[in-house]
C-alpha cells in the first residue's frame, strides 16, 4: 500500500507539473531581436542604401570596366574579368539580391505600412513607388526581361519574366501614381536622404525618371515621342540643385565604397583604376579640360594616355583615375540635373528644336564642368570650340556630339554610360583584348540562383545580343 | 590414529552422502580465465531449475543451498562462456570462466542510461567499445568510428585543428537543416552544434570551428552505443530521429579486484600530422598573361616558360626566373599532437568513483595554428541506503584554438587559397622572410598589392576560438522494491564559445585593420523522471514498464562585434576601432514530453516492446504544438527453440522487426512576420557600410516567408533484421533492412529572389531512405598457440529519394552555395548537386563559340547525387600473444564532389594539367552552331576555331561552370592502421604496474584510389550543420597522421 501511495503521488506530481506549466511555459516563440512594427521611411532608407552601395562597389566597379568608361589595366582579376566579359556570378547575384529582396520587398512593405498607418503617409508611399520604379528600371537595363508584374509577392512562387517593353510601360504608370501624390502633398516626408523632405523636388525627380524611361523606349516605340515632347514643353523635370544624391561621409563605416577599395587595399592610393583609351581619346578629341581633373598621368611625363581594354596598364606610361573622381565623400549620383540636360538636349535634337537642343547641350556641359570644378573661362572656351557649330551638324553628328559629351560627363556613372552607349553607340568602343564575346556586351547573364530557383526564368540570350530597347547600328 | 582418521573420513563421507540426499550448501569462487581476478555478479543457477540461483558477490564468491535433485550448476556472465559444472560430493566448486567470443547475453546501454539485454531489442544497435576511440586517436572522437559501424558515415570537414566531423546515420531524412544524430552522455543530451551554420559565415572566410561533440574526451568513454533508427526518440524526443549516439563514461564500477578496487591509469600519445594530399602544380610557367611575364599585376601561372631569364620579381628585385616545385608543400609543417591523460578510479560495494584528466596539445600543419584542450571528468556514485543511490557525472572541457585558417572566399585572408595561388616562381622560404618592404608596407604576391602573402596571414591575422564547457548530470535512484524503481536525473550543458578574428593594419584588402569578436553562449537543461517496474505474469510471461516525463530547454545567444579601421597597430580592442558594428541573436526553445515503454518477454526468447510519447513544443503554433508518436518492436531469438549444442555450426539466431513513428518540431521563430533593424549594407571587396548612416537607421522585412500554420513533421520507419552466429562465434552476421518515410517536413523552400524573399517556410514533401546494413565478422584463423585473425566488414547502402514535394513544387533547393551551386531535391531523385553546365547540341556535343573558340556555358544542370550509394569498411585484425595488428580500409562508392580548388587552379594556370602540350593554341573538340540570316540555329558543324591554352583553361575554370570541376566522389582509403603490444604479465610483474601497453597507429594514411584531382574527395565545405555535401572550397587539406601510444595501469 505504502509503495503504491508513493507511486501514485509521483504520478500526480507529474500531472501537476504538466498542467501547471502547459499554459505559458511554452509561450516563448517570439524572437526578442526583431519587431513587428516599423516606420516605413526606415525601410525606404535601407532600400536607398542598398541600391547606392551596390552601384558604388559591386555593379558600378565592374560596370566601369565592361562599359570601357574606365580600364582595369589588368590590376586585378575582379576588374579584368568583366572587362573581358567574364561576369562573376557574385556580381550578378549580389546585384539581383540587392534589387529584389533587399530593396523592392522593403519598398513594397513601406508602401503598405505608409498607406495603412494612422494617419496615412501618402508621401512616403510615393517616395517608395519612385524608388521602386528607379530600381526596376536599373534591373531591366542590366538584364532585359525581368520579373516585374508578378515580382515581390509571397503568393507567387515563380514570378514570370515580363518583356522589357511591358516592364518599362508599367514603370511609367507607377511613376504617374507617385507624381500625383507629390503634386498634392499631404503629410510630411521624414528622414529623407535625397531632398530633405521637399515633395516638389521628389515630383521633379520622378518626372525625370519617367522622361529617361521614355527616351529609352522611343527608338523601339516611336509613339513615345509625343509624351517626350509634352514633358519637354511643360518643363517640370529636375532643375539645377535638384540632384538625387546618396551621400557618404568621411568616416569609417560611411566612406564611399569605391574609394574604400583604394583605402583598404592601398591606403587611399589608386593602384587599380586605369584611364580607358576610349574615354581619354574621346576627351582629347574635344581638348577637354576635365582630362587633368579626371586622370593622373603616368610617371614618365608623356602626358595622359588611356589603356586599351583588357590590356596591362603601366604606372609609368598610363594614366590612372584621379582622386578627384573617387573620394571618401563622393556621393552616389542617383540622378543628376546634368543627366537630365543631356536627355533634354537629345530629345530636343530629335523631336524638338535644334536651337533648344544646342542650349540644353551647352547647359549640360556647363553643369558637368562646374561640378568637376572647371573655370567659367575654360567652360566658355570649350563650348565655343565644340558646340558653336551645332546647328550645322547632321542629326547623326549632333547625336554623336551629345553622346560623347554625355559619356565624358558620366565618368562616375558607368551603368548610365553603358545604357547611353547602347542607345546611341557613341563613342566608338574597342573590342577588348581577351574578349570572350565576338562583339560588345549588351546585357548581363541572369544570376544562377534565380535561374535555378525560378522555373519561369528564361535562359540568358547571348550577351552581345541586344535587349528590346536597343537597336544596334552597323557602327561597331 | 591412521585408522581413526580413515574411519572418520569414511563416516564423514557417509554423513555427507546423507546430507546430499537431502539438502546442502555449495560454495566457491568464480574467477576470470584472463587474469584470474574474481568475477562479481556471475549468475549461478541450478541446471534443472531456473528459479533456484544466486550470483557472486564482490569477491566472486557464492553460496547456494541446493537440494538432492540438483546435479549441476550453470555459471553465466556477460562476456564469458557459459559453464556447466557437475556437482560431486564436495561442497566447494571454484570455477574459472573463459571470455566468450559469442557474447550472446550482451548488455547494451539504451536510452536514458537504462541497460538492456541486446536480445530484447527489436532494432539495430551497434556498440563500440571505448578502446576503439583511443586506438588510433583523433582530436575529434567521431572520426575514430568511421568505417567501423555499418550505416554510419563520418566525414571529416577539413584539416583544421579540432575541425568538424559530420556524422550521418542511414542517410539524410531531413530536407532542411540538421541530419545529425543526438548525442547523449550518461543520460544527458548534449549539444553537437557548430554554430558555423549560416551560409554566409562559411562562405566569407569562415573557420572550421568543429562540432561540439568533439568535446567528448575519448579517454573517458567506456562505451558508445549507436542507435541507428528512431529507437531513442521515445526517451529523448524527436531530436533523436536521426539516430543517437549514447555514450557511457568510465566509472569505478567495473573495476576488477578485491573488496576495494583501485586503478590509476596513464596514457601518453604523440602524433605527427602532414597533409594527406596537396594539389598537383605545373612547374614550367611563370606569372603573367598570355605568355608574357608580369609579376606586378599577376599572381598566377599564365606567363612565359621558366628558363632562368632575368626579370623583376614581385618585390621589385631583379632575379633569374626559377621554379620552386615544393613551395606549397614547404608552406605546411608537420603538425604535432600530444595527448596525456591520467585517471584515478576506485570502487567498492557502495560506491564508485573516477576522476580523469586529459591534456591535448596540438600544433597544426598550417604555421602558427595551435590548440590546447584540458578535460576534467568525474563520475561518482554512492548507495546511501539499500534503496537509495545518488550520483553525479560531469565534465569540464576548456579548449583554446589559435590560428586555424579561414576557408571559402571573399576574404583577403583565406590561407589555403593564398598558398595554392602562389606563382610557381616564388620561394616560400623567401616569402616567409619578406613580410614587409623597407617602408613597412606588406609585400603582396603581386606588385599591385591585391593578394596577401600567406605568411602575413599566418603571422598576423590569427583567428582564435575559446570554448569553455560544462556538461553533466546528477541523479537519484530509489528502489521501491526489487521490481519498482524510480530515477530522477537533471543535467545541463553550458558553454561559451568566443571567436576572435583579427586582421592586422597593413593587410592588403584591410589596410586599416579589422577586429571581430563573436560571443556565443549555449545552455541546455534537461530533466527526466523515469519509473520502471517489472511484473511477472507467470513463469513464462513478464513485462518491464518504463514511464517517464521529460523537460528540455535550450537557449542560445550570440553577439558579434566588428570593429573596422583600427587606430593603433596590434591593438585589438573595440575602442581602437574607428567604426563598430554590432549584431546579436538569441533564441530559446522549450519542450516537454511524457512517455511510456512496455516490454513483454515470453520465455526469454520472444520480446515485444510498445512505446509511446507525447511532446509539447514551444516552436510550433499553439494549436499544433502537441504531438504523439508510437512504436512497436519485436525480437525473436529463434535459436532458443532449437536444440543447439556448443559444437554445432549454427549457434545463435535472432529475428527482429520494428515499426515506429516520430513527430518533430521546428526551429524557433518560424511563425511570425517581422522586421529587423539592420547593422550594415553589404559592400563587395571592402567593409560594409554601417547603419545608422547619416544618423538614419535602416530596417528590413524578413527574408523568409513565415508560416503560422505549421504542423509537426512525421517520420515512419520499418526495420527488419537478423543476428546470426556460427562456429562458436567465429562467424557473426548482423543484417538489417530499413525503410524510412519522412512526411510533412517543415522546410524552408528556396524561392526565387524575384519574389522578394529567399526562403519560405512550409510543411512539404516526403523523403524516403531505404537501405541495408550488414555487419559481418569472421575469425578465419585461431590457433591454440594464440594466433588469431579476425576480419570484419561494415557495409551500408542507402537509397535516398524524394517521393514528393509540396503541391506545385517540382524541385526544392536545400542549400545554395557558392558559385551558383545548389543542392536540390527533385521528386524521384536523390538529393543532387546542381550547377552550370555546358551548352550541348542534341547529340550531346559541347557547343563552341565560333568567334572565340571557347566552350559555351549553358543552363544549370544536375551534376549528380551528393550521397554515396554504398560505403564499406573492412577491418583486419591479427593477434599473437601480446601483439595486435589491425588495419581499416574505407571504401565509398557513388556521389559527387565539386572542387573549387581545381576550378581556381585551372583559372590561374597553376594546375599541372594547364601546362599540357606546351600551351600551344589548339582547336577544341566540339561543334559550332550554324545560323541562318535571322540568327536561328539550323544545324551544327565541327569546331575549327583555335583557342589559346589560357583562354581555354580560364573558360574551364569559369566560376559559372560547375560541370567541369565535378567528379565522382568514390574513393578507397587506408583509414587506420595500428600495431599494439601488451607486455606479458611476467615482465610487468617486475614493475610497479598492473599492465603496460604500447602502440603505433596511423590515421587517414593513404588515398588508394580516387578520380578527384588535387584534393581529398572527402572534403566538405558546408560544415556539419547544413544539409550540403559534395562541395570543396579552399578547405585546409585533410591530414595523414601517425602516432605512438603508451598506456600503463597502476
Amino acid at each position: 500500500m505504502k509503495l503504491r501511495n508513493i507511486f501514485m503521488s509521483l504520478l500526480v506530481l507529474i500531472a501537476i507539473g504538466l498542467v501547471g506549466c502547459k499554459k505559458d511555459w511554452l509561450d516563448v516563440n517570439d524572437d526578442p531581436e526583431v519587431t513587428s512594427e516599423v516606420d516605413p521611411e526606415y525601410l525606404l532608407f535601407a532600400s536607398q542604401t542598398e541600391y547606392s552601395v551596390n552601384r558604388t562597389s559591386e555593379i558600378g566597379l565592374s560596370g566601369s570596366m565592361w562599359s570601357q568608361l574606365w580600364a582595369s589595366g589588368r590590376s586585378a582579376g575582379v576588374f579584368l574579368n568583366p572587362e573581358r566579359y567574364i561576369f562573376s556570378i557574385f556580381t550578378t547575384g549580389n546585384t539581383w539580391r540587392t534589387h529584389y529582396p533587399n530593396s523592392q520587398k522593403n519598398l513594397k512593405f513601406a508602401i503598405e505600412i505608409a498607406e495603412n498607418s494612422e494617419p496615412a503617409k501618402p508621401l512616403i508611399a510615393a517616395q517608395a513607388r519612385t524608388m521602386s520604379a528607379l530600381i526596376f528600371y536599373t534591373t531591366t537595363i542590366l538584364w532585359g526581361d525581368i520579373p516585374y508584374s508578378e515580382a515581390i509577392n509571397p503568393e507567387i512562387d515563380f514570378p514570370k519574366f515580363d518583356k522589357q517593353e511591358d516592364v518599362l510601360n508599367g514603370l511609367l504608370g507607377d511613376l504617374d501614381v507617385a507624381i500625383a501624390s507629390f503634386e498634392t502633398p499631404s503629410g510630411v516626408i521624414a528622414n529623407d536622404h535625397y531632398f530633405s523632405g521637399d515633395p516638389a523636388l521628389w515630383a521633379a525627380f520622378a518626372k525625370s525618371l519617367k522622361f529617361r524611361i521614355l527616351m529609352l523606349m522611343v527608338d523601339k516605340d516611336p509613339s513615345k515621342s509625343t509624351e517626350i515632347q509634352a514633358m519637354l514643353a511643360s518643363d517640370e523635370m529636375m532643375k539645377a540643385g535638384g540632384d538625387a544624391l546618396y551621400a557618404f561621409q568621411n568616416a569609417s563605416g560611411a566612406f564611399n565604397p569605391n574609394w574604400n577599395v583604394l583605402n583598404t587595399f592601398a591606403g587611399g592610393q589608386n593602384f587599380f583604376y586605369f584611364a580607358s583609351e576610349v574615354t581619354v581619346e574621346t576627351m582629347k578629341k574635344y581638348n577637354d579640360p576635365r582630362l587633368t581633373i579626371y586622370f593622373d598621368p603616368g610617371t614618365d611625363t608623356t602626358g595622359i594616355k588611356g589603356v586599351y581594354p583588357g590590356e596591362t596598364g603601366s604606372y609609368e606610361k598610363d594614366a590612372l583615375i584621379s582622386l578627384n573622381v573617387v573620394t571618401p565623400t563622393s556621393p552616389e549620383r542617383v540622378f543628376t540635373h546634368t543627366e537630365q540636360l543631356f536627355l533634354e538636349a537629345e530629345a530636343e535634337s530629335r523631336f524638338g528644336s535644334v536651337v533648344n537642343a544646342e542650349a540644353k547641350l551647352r547647359a549640360a556641359i556647363t553643369s558637368s564642368m562646374q561640378y568637376w570644378g572647371v573655370s567659367q573661362t575654360d567652360i566658355d572656351a570649350y563650348l565655343a570650340a565644340n558646340v558653336t557649330g551645332f546647328p550645322a551638324l547632321t542629326p547623326e553628328q549632333r547625336l554623336q556630339l551629345i553622346a560623347e559629351q554625355c559619356w565624358i560627363a558620366f565618368i562616375d556613372k558607368p551603368i548610365e554610360a553603358w545604357t547611353m552607349w547602347r542607345r546611341l553607340e557613341f563613342p566608338q568602343l574597342l573590342l577588348p583584348n581577351g574578349a570572350t564575346l565576338g562583339s560588345f556586351v549588351r546585357r548581363l547573364p541572369y544570376p544562377p540562383d534565380e535561374l535555378s530557383a525560378n522555373r519561369n526564368a528564361p535562359s540568358t540570350p547571348n550577351l552581345d545580343s541586344p535587349m528590346w530597347f536597343d537597336i544596334p547600328t552597323s557602327n561597331p | 590414529m591412521k585408522k581413526q582418521s580413515a574411519i572418520l573420513l569414511i563416516c564423514s563421507f557417509l554423513f555427507s552422502l546423507q546430507l546430499w540426499a537431502q539438502e546442502r550448501t555449495v560454495r566457491g569462487t568464480v574467477r576470470s580465465a584472463d587474469d584470474n581476478s574474481p568475477l562479481p555478479g556471475v549468475s549461478v543457477v541450478a541446471a534443472n531449475n531456473n528459479a533456484l540461483g544466486t550470483s557472486t558477490d564482490i569477491d566472486g564468491k557464492y553460496e547456494l543451498r541446493v537440494g538432492a535433485d540438483v546435479t549441476s550448476l550453470v555459471f553465466s556472465f556477460i562476456g564469458f562462456e557459459k559453464k556447466t559444472v557437475k556437482l560431486g560430493a564436495g561442497d566447494t566448486y571454484d570455477v574459472v570462466l573463459g571470455t566468450s567470443a559469442l557474447n550472446l547475453d550482451e548488455v547494451v546501454v539504451g536510452a536514458v542510461a537504462i541497460e538492456r539485454e541486446k536480445k530484447e531489442l527489436g532494432y539495430a544497435v551497434t556498440t563500440v567499445g571505448g578502446e576503439e576511440t583511443t586506438k588510433a586517436r583523433d582530436a575529434n572522437m567521431l572520426n575514430t568510428i568511421s568505417g567501423k559501424v555499418s550505416g554510419v558515415r563520418v566525414t571529416s570537414q577539413s584539416g583544421s585543428l579540432g575541425g568538424g566531423a559530420k556524422i550521418i546515420i542511414r542517410g539524410a531524412n531531413s530536407l532542411s537543416g540538421n541530419n545529425q544524430p543526438l548525442f547523449v552522455v550518461d543520460g544527458m543530451p548534449i549539444s553537437n552544434s557548430g554554430f558555423n551554420g549560416t551560409r554566409n559565415d562559411i562562405i566569407t572566410g569562415g573557420v572550421d570551428v568543429g562540432n561540439r561533440a568533439a568535446d567528448i574526451n575519448p579517454d573517458d568513454i567506456e562505451s558508445m552505443t549507436v542507435l541507428k533508427g528512431a529507437a531513442a526518440t521515445v526517451l529523448y524526443g524527436s531530436r533523436a530521429k536521426n539516430g543517437a549516439i549514447i555514450i557511457t563514461t568510465k566509472s569505478g564500477k567495473n573495476l576488477k579486484g578485491g573488496k576495494k578496487r583501485s586503478s590509476i591509469s596513464l596514457n601518453s600519445s604523440v602524433r605527427f600530422d602532414s597533409p594527406l594530399r596537396l594539389p598537383d602544380f605545373q612547374n614550367e610557367y611563370a606569372q603573367g598573361d598570355q605568355g608574357v611575364y608580369d609579376a606586378q599585376n599577376y599572381s598566377n601561372g599564365w606567363g612565359p616558360k621558366i628558363s632562368g631569364q632575368r626579370v623583376m620579381d614581385y618585390k621589385g628585385d631583379s632575379v633569374n626566373l626559377q621554379a620552386y616545385p615544393d613551395n606549397v608543400k614547404n608552406f605546411y609543417q608537420t603538425g604535432m599532437t600530444y595527448i596525456n591523460s591520467i585517471s584515478f578510479s576506485q570502487g567498492d560495494e557502495n560506491s564508485a568513483f573516477r576522476l580523469g584528466y586529459t591534456n591535448l596539445k596540438s600544433t597544426g600543419i598550417v604555421p602558427n595554428s595551435e590548440m590546447e584542450r584540458n578535460t576534467f571528468t568525474t563520475n561518482a556514485s554512492r548507495n546511501l541506503s539499500d534503496k537509495l543511490e545518488a550520483g553525479v557525472s560531469a565534465s569540464v572541457v576548456i579548449t583554446s584554438t589559435q590560428g586555424n585558417p579561414r576557408q571559402g572566399g571573399n576574404n583577403p585572408s583565406t590561407t589555403v587559397s593564398l598558398v595554392n595561388g602562389m606563382p610557381r616562381t616564388i620561394d616560400s622560404k623567401e616569402l616567409k622572410n619578406n613580410l614587409v618592404d623597407e617602408f613597412g608596407n606588406a609585400i603582396g604576391l603581386d606588385g599591385s598589392r591585391t593578394v596577401n602573402n600567406p605568411y602575413w596571414v599566418t603571422t598576423y591575422n590569427l583567428t582564435q576560438n575559446k570554448v569553455d564547457r560544462f556538461y553533466g548530470n546528477a541523479y537519484v535512484n530509489y528502489k521501491f522494491s526489487d521490481k519498482v524503481k524510480a530515477t530522477y536525473r537533471i543535467g545541463s550543458d553550458i558553454y561559451s564559445d568566443v571567436r576572435e578574428n583579427i586582421m592586422r593594419k597593413g593587410t592588403i584588402g584591410r589596410v586599416n585593420g579589422e577586429y571581430e569578436v563573436r560571443d556565443i553562449v549555449s545552455n541546455q537543461l534537461n530533466s527526466d523522471l523515469i519509473i520502471t517496474g517489472q511484473h511477472q505474469f507467470s513463469e513464462d510471461l513478464g513485462v518491464t514498464a518504463i514511464v517517464g516525463h521529460n523537460v528540455n530547454e535550450r537557449k542560445a545567444s550570440s553577439t558579434r562585434i566588428l570593429g573596422n579601421d583600427l587606430l593603433a597597430t596590434d591593438l585589438y580592442t573595440y575602442t581602437n576601432a574607428q567604426s563598430i558594428s554590432n549584431t546579436s541573436d538569441s533564441e530559446i526553445r522549450r519542450l516537454y514530453g511524457v512517455y511510456g515503454d512496455f516490454t513483454f518477454d515470453f520465455r526469454d526468447y520472444l520480446f515485444l516492446t510498445l512505446t509511446g510519447r507525447n511532446d509539447w513544443s514551444s516552436t510550433l503554433p499553439a494549436d499544433n504544438r502537441s504531438y504523439f508518436y508510437p512504436s512497436v518492436a519485436t525480437s525473436f531469438v529463434f535459436s532458443e527453440l532449437m536444440d543447439i549444442e556448443s559444437d554445432d555450426i549454427f549457434r545463435y539466431g535472432k529475428f527482429r522487426a520494428s515499426y515506429g513513428a516520430v513527430g518533430s518540431d521546428e526551429d524557433p521563430y518560424r511563425l511570425a512576420f517581422f522586421y529587423t533593424p539592420l547593422a550594415d549594407a553589404f559592400t563587395q571587396f571592402v567593409p560594409n557600410i554601417l547603419y545608422p548612416h547619416n544618423n538614419r537607421p535602416g530596417f528590413a522585412a524578413t527574408n523568409t516567408i513565415p508560416n503560422d500554420k505549421l504542423r509537426p513533421q512525421r517520420q515512419k520507419t520499418l526495420e527488419l533484421g537478423t543476428e546470426l552466429v556460427f562456429f562458436g562465434g567465429q562467424l557473426k552476421l548482423d543484417f538489417n533492412y530499413y525503410r524510412t518515410r519522412t512526411t510533412d517536413q517543415i522546410v524552408q523552400l528556396t524561392v526565387p529572389q524575384s519574389t522578394g524573399f529567399n526562403l519560405k517556410t512550409v510543411n512539404a514533401g516526403e523523403i524516403k531512405n531505404d537501405g541495408v546494413e550488414i555487419q559481418l565478422s569472421a575469425t578465419p584463423i585461431r590457433t591454440p598457440s594464440g594466433f588469431s585473425w579476425t576480419t570484419s566488414f561494415a557495409f551500408s547502402s542507402n537509397k535516398q529519394g524524394v517521393v514528393s514535394l509540396a503541391d506545385g513544387l517540382e524541385e526544392y533547393t536545400l542549400t545554395s552555395g557558392f558559385s551558383g551551386l545548389q543542392i536540390k531535391a527533385e521528386p524521384g531523385k536523390e538529393f543532387g548537386l546542381y550547377g552550370g553546365g555546358y551548352e550541348r547540341d542534341p547529340n550531346g556535343n559541347i557547343i563552341i563559340d565560333e568567334n572565340t573558340g571557347l566552350r559555351r556555358i549553358g543552363e544549370t544542370v544536375r551534376l549528380g547525387d551528393i550521397y554515396p550509394d554504398w560505403m564499406l569498411g573492412i577491418n583486419n585484425e591479427f593477434s599473437y600473444k601480446g601483439f595486435n595488428l589491425s588495419f581499416l580500409i574505407d571504401i565509398r562508392k557513388g556521389g559527387i564532389i565539386f572542387s573549387n580548388t581545381t576550378q581556381d587552379l585551372r583559372f590561374s594556370g597553376l594546375a599541372k594539367e594547364t601546362a599540357e602540350n606546351g600551351r600551344a593554341d589548339f582547336v577544341d573538340q566540339g561543334v559550332n552552331e550554324v545560323l541562318d540570316v535571322n540568327g536561328n540555329v539550323t544545324g551544327y558543324k565541327p569546331n575549327e576555331t583555335t583557342v589559346s591554352a589560357q583562354d581555354y583553361w580560364q573558360q574551364l575554370g569559369n566560376n559559372s561552370l560547375a560541370e567541369e570541376s565535378t567528379y565522382a566522389a568514390d574513393f578507397i582509403k587506408l583509414r587506420e592502421i595500428r600495431l599494439g603490444y601488451v607486455l606479458p604479465k611476467s615482465l610487468v610483474s617486475k614493475t610497479p604496474f598492473q599492465s603496460i601497453e604500447i602502440g603505433v597507429e596511423g590515421r587517414n594514411l593513404w588515398l588508394i584510389d580516387s578520380e578527384v584531382p588535387h584534393v581529398d574527395p572527402e572534403a566538405n565545405f558546408f560544415g556539419t550543420s547544413l544539409t550540403g555535401e559534395g562541395v570543396e572550397f579552399a578547405s585546409v587539406p585533410s591530414v595523414r597522421s601517425i602516432g605512438f601510444n603508451l598506456r600503463v595501469t597502476l
